[in-house]
Parts: C-alpha cells; sequence; structure tokens
C-alpha cells in the first residue's frame, strides 16, 4: 500500500476525533485498538455499535472510475465563513489535519492535482464502490445502503437509456433508499416508472417533500422503518427542494416541492411514535440548508446529505431544542463512501463512529459482477463513446464557484460555433476532470452536458439584463439565508469579464462589466449564447454537437486560466484560494 | 386590474370556505363593504392607511406563515399560508409589498372561525409578504421574503 505508518495513524486519531462520544463515557477505543495491531489497509474500519449506514450521493452516473478536481473556490459568507464545507485547499487539509500530498489529500482537495492524479490514480467506479461495500457489510450485518440521488444523470449512457444503466447499477449495488434531484429531469412519468416498476421491492424512493400541486398529496413514499439488529431505524427522505427552480418545472408539471421543515418534523415525530429509536433523513438539500435544518428540527439523529457535492471528513454535531443532530455530506461521483456507526441503546443513540472513505480505484479490486454489468451496459455505445475530438494541453475541470477550464471551453465553443459575443453555461457541480495531454472524447463532452433539455440558444439582451441575470444567480449562490440559496455555482460566462463582491447584497455584487476591454452599455444589446433553458422545450442544436465541431476542428486545445471574476472582500476567506 | 384583483379576492373566499367551515364567513358582509380604495393604493402604507385609518400596528410572533416557500416555484401562483395564535381574530389582511397594488386580499372573520387561511398569489418580483391580523380589535402584523428568482443553473 502507498499509505505511510505515519499516514495510518493520523487517520486513526482522526477518526477518533471524528467519532467524538454524543452521551457520556464511551471513548475512541476501537481505534486505540486497531492502531496497536498497525497498518494493514487503508479499509479497515473496525465495526462499531449495532446501526450502521453506508451513505453516498451525486455520483452523476460516474460508472466508471474519474478524476475529479475538487474546487479552489468554494466561498461561504457570513455566518458560513470558514466553516465547513466552506474550506478549500490548504484550509481544509490544515482544519481535518491531512497531510499534504497524501492520498487523503488528493481525494479531497484540488492541491497539486495533476501530479497527485498521476501517483494515485483514478477515484470511484460502481465495480471499485461495490467491493468497498461488499467488505463493510461483510463486517456490519444489517447495514443499510443510502443513496442520496442525482444518480441517474450525468453521463452518455444515463442520458441516452434515460437511467436504466444506473437503475440496473443500483439493485446490483444493493441500495437499499433513495431520493432525487435530476432523477426528475426524466420527467414524471419515468421517475414512476423505475419507481413502481424497476425499485417494487428493492429500492425505496423516499421524499417526505415532494406532493401533488392540486391537494398537497404525497407523491413518493416519505419514510422507510427497517429493523436493524433490532433497532427500529426510520429514514426519511427529502428530495432537491427547488427542482422545479433550478430544472424544467414543465418536466414534473404537477409536483410541488420545498424544504417544508413544518412536514419534516410532523414526520419525525410520527415515525418515532411509531417506535423508531434511530431517525435519520436522507437528504438533497445541499450542505448549508442542511446545517441549518438541523439546527431547526427536533429528533433527527443524522442528516446524510449531497447536492453541494461536498465532501466532508468529519460530521457536523449541530445542536437544536431536541438535542444533537449530526450532519453528513458525502462528496460526489462515486469518489466517497460514507460510514456511519451508531451505538444505540434503549434511549437513543449513544455514540458514534464516522468516516467518510475516499473510493481509490487502484486500493480496490474491481467487483466482477459489476464490471461484467458496466461493459454490458457500454456495449452497444462503446465506439461513439470513444470518439476522440481533440488533445487537451491542460487540466479541464469544472467544479468551483466560478468558471472552471472545462466551462471555458464550453464558452468558447458556444461563442465561436454561434458567433455570439457573450456565452452563458450553467453552474453545474458535476463534470468529471481530464488531465493534460489526453485525449477529449465524445463522453468526456457528455459528461459535462449530458441533460435532457440540452438545446443551444443565441438572444439579444441588453446590457442592464445580463447584469440582472449574474445578481440573480449570484444571490442563489450567497445568499446569506441558506433557504434562499439554489445550490449550483455562479453562471460561466465567456467574453464577458466582470467583478463580483460575494458578501454584498443583491443588486450590488456585479460591477465592472466589460466586454473586449470597453464597459458594458446597459442600454446596448449583445449576443448571448447559451444552453440549458429552463423555462419551455426547444428545438435545436444539444450543447454537445457544439462543442465536439468546436472540438475536432481544433485537435488541440490549449488551456489558459478560467475566466473567473475578480473577486471583491474574499482575500482572508478560507473558502478561496487565490 | 379590477378583475383581476375580483378574481383574487374571489378565490381567496373560497379557499377559506374549504380551509375553514364555510358557514362561519359573512361574505355578504364583506362583498358588501368592498375596500375599493384600498385595493387600487400603490404602496402598503397607502394601503394601510385607506383600510385601517392610522391605527398603530404592532409586530408579533404570534403570526405565522407555515409553508410560504422562501424561493417561489412558480412566481404565478405562490402558496401563501397565514395562521396566528391571536385571540379573538376579525380580520386577516395579506399584502404583497412589491406587487403594483400591494393589497391581496382581507378576510373579516366571526371570532369562531380557526385563523388558518390558504391561498394562492402572484408575485411581480422578490417582495414582503406582510400579514396584519385585527385581534381584540387591535392590530399586528408579521412579514416574511418570497425570493422570486429567474431559476436554472442549479445542481
Amino acid at each position: 500500500m502507498n499509505l505511510s505508518r505515519r499516514e495510518f495513524l493520523r487517520l486513526l486519531a482522526m477518526a477518533g476525533a471524528a467519532g467524538l462520544p454524543l452521551g457520556a463515557g464511551a471513548g475512541s477505543t476501537g481505534a486505540v485498538r486497531t492502531a496497536s495491531r498497525g497498518p494493514s489497509d487503508f479499509y479497515e474500519l473496525p465495526p462499531f455499535g449495532n446501526v450502521s449506514l453506508l451513505h453516498f450521493t451525486d455520483c452523476h452516473a460516474q460508472l466508471l472510475p474519474v478524476y475529479f478536481r475538487e474546487p479552489s473556490i468554494n466561498i461561504g459568507v457570513d455566518s458560513m465563513k470558514g466553516h465547513p464545507p466552506h474550506l478549500v485547499g490548504e484550509y481544509f487539509l490544515k482544519h481535518y489535519g491531512i497531510p499534504a500530498g497524501s492520498r487523503r489529500a488528493h481525494a479531497f482537495t484540488y492541491l497539486d492535482f495533476v501530479e497527485l492524479a498521476h501517483r494515485y490514480g483514478t477515484l470511484g467506479g460502481f465495480a471499485h464502490l461495490a467491493t468497498l461495500v461488499k467488505r463493510l457489510r461483510a463486517q456490519r450485518p444489517g447495514t443499510l445502503l443510502l443513496d442520496g440521488g442525482d444518480t441517474w444523470q450525468g453521463s452518455a449512457t444515463s442520458l441516452w437509456t434515460r437511467g436504466q444503466d444506473m437503475v440496473g447499477a443500483q439493485l446490483r449495488l444493493g441500495v437499499d433508499v433513495t431520493t432525487g434531484h435530476w432523477e426528475f429531469t426524466y420527467g414524471a412519468e419515468r421517475v414512476m416508472e423505475i419507481v413502481k416498476k424497476d425499485f417494487k421491492g428493492k429500492i425505496d424512493f423516499l421524499a417526505q417533500n415532494v406532493v401533488t400541486k392540486d391537494w398537497g398529496d404525497p407523491v413518493f413514499q416519505p419514510y422507510t422503518i427497517r429493523e436493524i439488529n433490532g433497532v427500529s431505524t426510520a429514514v426519511i427522505g427529502q428530495a432537491f427542494p427547488f427542482t422545479p427552480i433550478a430544472n424544467p418545472a414543465y418536466m414534473i408539471p404537477d409536483w410541488s416541492f420545498g424544504i417544508d421543515q413544518n412536514r419534516l418534523q410532523k414526520t419525525i415525530e410520527e415515525v418515532r411514535g411509531k417506535g423508531a429509536r434511530v431517525v435519520v433523513l436522507l437528504s438533497h438539500n445541499g450542505m448549508d440548508v442542511d446545517l441549518k435544518l438541523a439546527g431547526h428540527v427536533r429528533g433527527l439523529d443524522a442528516i446524510l446529505g449531497g447536492h453541494t457535492h461536498d465532501a466532508v471528513p468529519r460530521a457536523v454535531e449541530v445542536p437544536n431544542a431536541g438535542g444533537k443532530t449530526l450532519v453528513i455530506n458525502s462528496g460526489s461521483n462515486g469518489k466517497f463512501l460514507s460510514v456511519l456507526d451508531l451505538d444505540v441503546r434503549k434511549g437513543g443513540v449513544r455514540d458514534y463512529r464516522f468516516r467518510l472513505l475516499p473510493v481509490f480505484s487502484n486500493l480496490l479490486p474491481a467487483d466482477p459482477e459489476m464490471s461484467a454489468y458496466i461493459e454490458q451496459v457500454r456495449a452497444p455505445y462503446r465506439s461513439k463513446l470513444g470518439e476522440k475530438l481533440a488533445t487537451t494541453e491542460g487540466l479541464l475541470y469544472r467544479r468551483g464557484n466560478f468558471n472552471g477550464t472545462f466551462d471555458q471551453v464550453i464558452c468558447d465553443a458556444l461563442r465561436s460555433v454561434l458567433s455570439a459575443e457573450i456565452a452563458f453555461s450553467p453552474g453545474f457541480r458535476w463534470g468529471t476532470s481530464v488531465l493534460p495531454g489526453r485525449q477529449i472524447t465524445l463522453e468526456d463532452v457528455m459528461a459535462q452536458t449530458a441533460i435532457t433539455y440540452p438545446v443551444v440558444t443565441r438572444n439579444e439582451m441588453t446590457g442592464s439584463r445580463i447584469k440582472t441575470i449574474l445578481e440573480d444567480v449570484g444571490d442563489n449562490l450567497f445568499n446569506r439565508n441558506p433557504y434562499y440559496q439554489q445550490g449550483g455555482d455562479m453562471v460561466r460566462v465567456g467574453g464577458l469579464r466582470y467583478t463580483m463582491d460575494p458578501t454584498q447584497d443583491i443588486g450590488h455584487r456585479i460591477s465592472d462589466m466589460e466586454l473586449n476591454g470597453k464597459p458594458i452599455d446597459p442600454k446596448k444589446k449583445y449576443t448571448v449564447a447559451g444552453w440549458a433553458n429552463v423555462s419551455h422545450p426547444l428545438e435545436g442544436r444539444p450543447v454537445w454537437d457544439i462543442v465536439s465541431e468546436y472540438l475536432r476542428d481544433r485537435k488541440t486545445i490549449p488551456v489558459g486560466r478560467a475566466n473567473v471574476p475578480r473577486l471583491k472582500n474574499v482575500q482572508d476567506n478560507p473558502g478561496y484560494a487565490a | 386590474m379590477t378583475n383581476m384583483k375580483r378574481r383574487v379576492f374571489l378565490k381567496g373566499i373560497l379557499t377559506t370556505g374549504g380551509a375553514v367551515c364555510a358557514g362561519m364567513l359573512i361574505p355578504q358582509v364583506v362583498l358588501a363593504s368592498w375596500p375599493t380604495t384600498a385595493f387600487n393604493a400603490g404602496s402598503v402604507d397607502q394601503t394601510l392607511k385607506d383600510l385601517f385609518a392610522g391605527e398603530s400596528i404592532t409586530e408579533s410572533a404570534k403570526i405565522s406563515f407555515p409553508e410560504l416557500p422562501t424561493l417561489a416555484q412558480d412566481a404565478r401562483s405562490v402558496p401563501v399560508n397565514i395562521s396566528t395564535t391571536l385571540p379573538k381574530v376579525s380580520q386577516i389582511t395579506l399584502l404583497v409589498d412589491k406587487n403594483p397594488r400591494p393589497l391581496a386580499a382581507t378576510y373579516l372573520l366571526s371570532d369562531r372561525v380557526e385563523p388558518k387561511l390558504s391561498m394562492r398569489v402572484k408575485m411581480a418580483k422578490t417582495t414582503n409578504v406582510v400579514a396584519v391580523v385585527k385581534s381584540n380589535g387591535k392590530l399586528y402584523s408579521a412579514r416574511k421574503k418570497v425570493k422570486i428568482t429567474i431559476g436554472g443553473c442549479g445542481g
């Protein structure tokens, strides 16, 4: 193993620190006992307690191992400043005591990304994840596997099979419970088809916060109660509360979404009334919303969350009127698996251990059954997926509050192919990375663009309209109240330059907008290219066609700095690395 | 404009009828004293002046909007619930601050009606909604922000 003894001991010390007892007594004896045996395996994790939950989220249909660069900009404003998940790079390593250059440093941060990617290889992949799940399950009888959603979308094959490849993978992985967000972009009918046929009796698709628009009736089962080693354990589902705003509402015209804190409180009381000794929320809220929610509702032992793609190595203990709730967010793209071990007694959860395990593909042999399945679902598309479009000279990535280098390529392609002065590309948090010198395949392009509303647009917009859009999206990202945040990052821009102060209010964050060195005139009209329009279905060319055409024409792609706005009031922000 | 407001007003009454006991409302009385000036007022201050003739209004934590979304899913039809634990409620008024005509509805209630109302209201842009409750003859208010966003780009 590439893991040094010292690093392993540090990991164990951290595991002990992470497992601070909820109640009195009970130290980290498990960790101490194992440490004396020495390092044998990166994934050695002694079982603890009597109820175990495994959690992954936001895999975005990445069946195969990936490179995925974590953000160098993930700014937290106001009370969120400097707190998890708004820590990047060195700040992150320091906060969690992770040695620079280590495997974990590579999994959790962007630091020396290319060098460490070559050293440690890819992460994730369902065949490797399956091996890890099986190993942990063998040690932990009765374990539940929770999938936080954003599972059916994010790849070419998921789009082309309308999520079917991932449904098969979830069933084979042994997912017990899931919820949704991008799942809904296949439309209400498709979602119900999977939930009622493929998942029937096997996977519970839960959402307490999706109801019919007319009578407010629940659309999905809100919770499930399972006996785990004699402990009645309730899992409540929370789908992405702002799906009809962030994604096309016309896909789900009869359903209403929301945070629905009051209904959640009632649901918790209902399952407690039915005897649940452990109650957890499988959430697609995003971590800032999870943290706020945890402070406002009573009776949740843990929130296992996703949506904002934050990989947070320690559970955050949030105090509330009912005691304490652990908030866990488990990263994205199949890179991580959370292991939450609970010691549950008569009075409820007494102690816990939590670990967020990076899934290193070269440390975990591929599970043969899952490998064969992946091979089989990819076979019909293999030649199409592998089309080599161009070679990239630099690292291509997306994740971060502002433009990544892959967004830059997409914006350049839109401006060039559609002859537009300015390009907008959505601030999605999914989208894998391509290492310098590698071929960009159609599959890579699809990993940035595979959505069910991909049509490109070319519009004329006044300078003042452009500012309104930037302000609006900026407020969805940096509003001081997480309940007014929509998730996602800032809209990516091509051509346009601007200054942003994330600490201001809506209407005052954006300034100094310019195009080709000239100030943007509020009254003048500019041509703006974009994609992923959410308002109504469009006919036209999908964005992957435009990007592929652009790449084929160029053969090699030079990669400069991404078009990140000039930023104000972030110099001392631990969510910002220049 | 008048037709639109009338429709919103009537919808409010119907919704209320469904939510509580229809027989306890006195819509005839309400219609008889249709507050034309208040419904035409262009600002919250002017509306309150027209409706309550300058009576003082106290902020109250006993008024809540239980299911009001923070981000509106559809600005053309935002669900608004008003609920209060104040005693002897005789009137509940809803204003949408940033709408061209802020007064969305005013309900006259018998004190035997449980003061819980549900309605759907169109909102022009990000705004505060303001509820004014008459309890024991005195006025109390509460407000909450609803954000109307362009949408897209999430996730």
